[in-house]
């Protein structure tokens, strides 16, 4: 669930929500906090400004008073005439003009002449005050007199001579504190420390009250904890020495704490609200976004099983998704189309346009379904590779396109289908032609088709075999009829016939082939005796002793019944089976040689070979490796091979057998005498041995031509430098005369049939015995 | 700087300071200084104990005119019982005071001649100023002796040989002492010819006005 993409994009929105929130709810926190920080140093400062033109007008006030007392003329009148009660009144007088607090005059020395309040006793000491004061010329200080704390100015009164010095001041009550208040919005704390007198604005007071750690150390319990109620500022203000006054202005945060707190909820609130709006945008976002990929997935499944039609999408999609939605029908689409492009070539023919022949199958098995007759043809163009090692690829290529041509016109006409079966076999089908007869129709179309083509400005004839089979009479199953019509082209190809109709029995024959290949093969690889080697003795006449035998194999099945060689190893020739054959019989003979060998027993033994076991290239070093690992001797052994053999494959044939005798095998033309080697190709053959035939031996005591035939043979065979075997002999009256005709060896029924290994070597003790 | 200050307390006590210089065959001379060195002006040495020849009624009339908004001269040696004229040559009105003791009167706003001159009878100090010019201080100094000199712009007073020996009184208008206050100092007859006096006074502080201390503010 976490993994899918719309909770992707819901976690990612909701994410950069919360990080939107978080950093600007810190910056906000950290601006605000400043912003309250320099408002309230701003408050301080304009409070601090205030405060200071306050006294500074209260100054400029007294300066004023002060100098309108001073320079009054009367004043200076009585004050010259030391008039204490005069004075006194004056003073009184003006101070009630001015609302001053106190007026005092003193003379140079700092003794007090007068006051105007003439009964009020100062304990000050007036000659320091007069004198510190004076340092501050024309500038107010604050002093405390009599537990009272004033802003006052001294001036002197000149006469024009300085002759006295006029100290003019006001009050400072809390009033004062109260009032300034009122104007900075701070509580203002006047503290005369050294005299113990505090005025300030702060009505509710604690006892007792000392601002300094009152306004310090005041706290109230916020939001955020503990905090200060009051900043503060501490000012120092003009003062005696001795006697310091400071000013504590004080701001009280309450108000800002508060509004900091409600701006605080507000956002908190703000936030949560921006989260959920986060959350419900991206859902939706995130739900249009995943919907069409769905739809999409489901379109790609829809593919995957084959159906390419695509119902129509919502039109409100964005266009990225309308270009994804465009993208995959027309990849359906493309892929539908070459879908169907590779499914015709899967099972078409390229060059045809036929079907080939497993698609040939399918259409057959549906077909077939239908209560219908059918009738299926296979044709075989008979030499099509002459045309085209000779002609080229591209006429032999025309051909078949031709041949196609003429087939489809043939079976369309009767609503059949047809199919190119193998590079030169095509199977037609078609309805079997009820009205007509048969064999009428299909001798028409081989004549339609054995017309002359005109290929590439060529005019050629081809020949064809053609196989029949009916359907439902001859086969039920599609595989079944298409074995069988194959088996009569076949039949007709070997046969060379021009129409070969399948005959019940054939594809069990076939089969039967088939079943014997596959056992043959078993044989072989098992060696497990139904398979064995027989050897006939061969008679040296010169020496009277059995110095050769020729090999022969026997194959017994394993249910008894014999097999003829001839059919067998011309099953092996068609299946391929050939080389393994000769492989064994080879390594048999030549571990036999071997034994005997062993055993005391000089035998060279001759082998039958074929043409197609001598062309095959691994024969040559299987022999060898063969003969090594036995440790026999290649004079040992004999390869037999016949006339015909040897006519056919020539060149190559010529060339594995001169190697062969270069190794020191011995060849021995088989057959001679009834195929057609001339005698000049016969002296250039690389052979150590003729071996006649056996017909012109059979009778040869009763015939006088075979008499004649044979001797000059013999003679001819000597004189070429070959020594010569006469197979076949079956009588005394044979053995004499071809001991006559100095034959170099003999075989046959006479000595002895081929026999079993075991039978042999018997055979061949008693045999020796009475010699 | 601490040697400075003891001889500081010393010449407040003296007044004076006296330094013998060089031999001169005929008169005394002073030279008075202030306590930076610099001539004093002004300075007024009265012979004490010799004979008053001259009497009251044949004094002439002094003039101490008011030029400027200033007195002139800013100080006026007279003799006890001698008569001054307060002629007015600004083309303003003056108010001329005095609260001194020797002589308190005042010349109510006027221009021009005063209708009588003002005799004063006591010696001593008598410091003028004007009620609606506050700036405007003069001094007269009304002496018992006649002999009675004043210092001029160098500083220097000569007394004759004959005079000796005497003593005198030294007065500066802006003397440190109390206003009233003369040093006194005798002067024997083997004094050396020239004698350095110094006499410490004190800067007068500007005459402030209102104006001046608004100024001060508006300019802050």
């Amino acid at each position: 669930m976490t993994n899918s993409l719309k909770n992707r994009i819901i976690i990612l929105c909701v994410g950069l929500v919360l990080l939107t929130t978080v950093v600007s709810l810190a910056s906000f926190w950290w601006s605000t906090s400043q912003f309250n920080e320099n408002k309230v140093t701003q408050d301080i400062n304009v409070a601090e400004n205030v405060y200071k033109q306050y006294l500074t007008a209260k100054e400029s006030l007294l300066l004023t008073a002060a100098k309108v007392l001073t320079s009054d003329f009367g004043f200076k009148q009585a004050v010259a005439t030391r008039d204490a009660d005069t004075i006194s009144s004056a003073l009184y007088n003006h101070s009630q003009r001015i609302n001053a607090d106190v007026m005092l005059l003193l003379d140079l020395s700092g003794e007090l002449i007068s006051s105007n309040q003439p009964n009020q006793i100062f304990s000050n000491d007036f000659k320091q005050l007069m004198t510190e004061l004076l340092n501050n010329s024309e500038q107010s200080s604050f002093v405390v007199f009599d537990g009272e704390l004033y802003q006052v100015i001294l001036l002197p009164v000149r006469a024009p001579r300085t002759v006295a010095y006029s100290l003019v001041g006001f009050q400072i009550s809390d009033n004062v504190a109260i009032e300034l208040k009122n104007l900075t919005g701070m509580d203002v704390s006047f503290i005369a420390q050294s005299d113990g007198v505090i005025r300030s604005s702060l009505v509710s007071r604690p006892t007792p009250f000392v601002p300094n750690s009152y306004f310090h150390q005041a706290t109230t319990s916020r939001l955020f904890g503990e905090q200060p109620i009051y900043r503060n500022r501490d000012l120092h203000l003009a003062s005696l020495k001795k006697h310091p006054v400071n000013v504590l202005l004080s701001a009280d945060l309450s108000q800002s704490y508060s509004e900091f707190e409600r701006l605080f909820f507000t956002l908190i609130f703000l936030a949560f609200l921006t989260i959920v709006i986060g959350i419900i945008t991206s859902s939706l976002l995130a739900k249009n976004l995943t919907m069409p990929l769905s739809q999409l997935a489901s379109l790609a499944r829809q593919f995957a099983r084959g159906n390419y039609s695509v119902d129509a999408m919502s039109n409100k999609q964005s266009n990225e998704i309308k270009t994804l939605i465009d993208a995959f029908k027309n990849m359906g689409n493309d892929i539908n189309e070459r879908e169907q492009q590779i499914s015709f070539a899967a099972k078409h023919d390229s060059l045809t346009g036929f079907y080939n022949r497993s698609a040939m199958l399918e259409v057959l098995n549906e077909s077939l379904e239908e209560a219908q007759q059918y009738t299926l043809v296979a044709i075989d163009i008979r030499g099509l590779r002459h045309i085209n090692d000779k002609l080229g690829p591209r006429v032999g290529d025309d051909c078949l396109k031709a041949v196609a041509c003429r087939i489809a016109e043939f079976s369309d006409e009767l609503g059949g289908f047809h199919a190119r079966i193998g590079g030169d076999e095509f199977l037609t089908v078609f309805p079997t032609l009820t009205s007509q007869n048969i064999k009428c129709g299909i001798p028409g179309l081989m004549d339609q088709l054995q017309a002359c083509y005109t290929i590439q400005k060529l005019n050629i004839s081809l020949r064809f075999s053609a196989g029949v089979v009916n359907y439902p009479e001859q086969g039920q199953q599609a595989d079944d009829l298409i074995r069988r019509v194959l088996i009569a082209v076949d039949s007709a190809s070997t046969e060379h016939e021009n129409i070969h109709y399948y005959q019940d029995g054939e594809d069990e024959e076939h089969l039967e082939s088939l079943r014997m290949i596959d056992e043959l093969k078993q044989a072989i690889s098992d060696d497990d005796g139904q398979l064995f080697m027989t050897y006939q003795p061969k008679l040296n006449i010169a020496t009277e002793q059995i110095d050769k035998v020729e090999s022969l194999i026997r194959w017994q099945r394993k249910d008894g019944s014999w097999v003829s060689p001839e059919l067998f190893i011309d099953l092996a020739e068609q299946s391929g089976l050939i080389v393994e054959l000769t492989e064994w019989v080879i390594s048999t003979v030549v571990k036999q040689v071997g034994l005997w060998k062993q055993n005391g027993i000089n035998m060279q033994a001759a082998i039958n070979v074929s043409a197609q076991d001598i062309a095959y290239p691994g024969f040559h070093a299987n022999l060898v490796k063969t003969l090594k690992n036995h440790s026999v001797a290649p004079a040992l052994i004999t390869i037999e091979l016949t006339e015909r053999d040897m006519i056919e494959n020539e060149e190559k044939g010529i060339q594995a057998l001169e190697s062969l005798k270069a190794i020191g095998v011995k060849i021995s033309l088989d057959d001679y005498g009834v195929g057609q080697t001339s005698l000049g190709r016969l002296k250039m053959l690389p052979i150590d041995e003729l071996k006649l035939d056996k017909c012109f031996i059979l009778k040869l005591d009763e015939s006088k031509k075979d008499q004649f035939i044979v001797e000059s043979t013999i003679t001819l065979g000597h004189q070429l430098g070959f020594s010569v075997v006469a197979e076949g002999v079956e009588t005394e009256g044979s053995l004499e005369l071809l001991k006559a005709m100095q034959c170099d060896h003999v075989q046959g029924y006479y000595l002895s049939r081929p026999l079993k290994t075991d039978v042999f070597e018997h055979w061949l003790e008693q045999y020796n015995e009475p010699a | 700087m601490a040697w400075l200050g003891i001889v500081t307390k010393y010449m407040a006590a003296l007044g004076l300071l006296l330094f013998s210089c060089f031999i001169s065959a005929a008169d005394i001379t002073l030279k008075v200084t202030d306590q930076h060195g610099q001539p004093l002006v002004n300075s007024v040495v009265e012979l004490l104990g010799q004979n008053n020849q001259a009497v009251a009624g044949d004094l002439p009339v002094l003039i101490m005119d008011q030029i400027d908004k200033h007195f002139s001269p800013t100080l006026l040696v007279a003799q006890q019982g001698q008569q001054v004229n307060f002629p007015n040559s600004d083309n303003i009105r003056h108010h001329v005071y005095s609260f001194s003791k020797a002589k308190p009167f005042q010349l109510k706003l006027y221009s021009g001649q005063p209708e009588q001159p003002v005799e004063f009878e006591n010696d001593g100090i008598v410091v003028l100023g004007c009620n609606i010019h506050d700036s405007m201080v003069g001094y007269i100094y009304i002496a018992s002796s006649p002999y009675t000199y004043q210092s001029d712009a160098n500083g220097i007073v000569r007394i004759e040989q004959s005079r000796l020996p005497v003593k005198i009184s030294l007065w500066h208008p802006l003397q440190s002492q109390p206003l009233e206050e003369k040093a006194l100092l005798s002067i024997t007859e083997n004094a050396v010819s020239s004698l350095a006096i110094v006499i410490k006074t004190d800067t007068p502080a500007p005459r402030n006005t209102f104006g001046n201390k608004f100024k001060a503010e508006n300019d802050q």
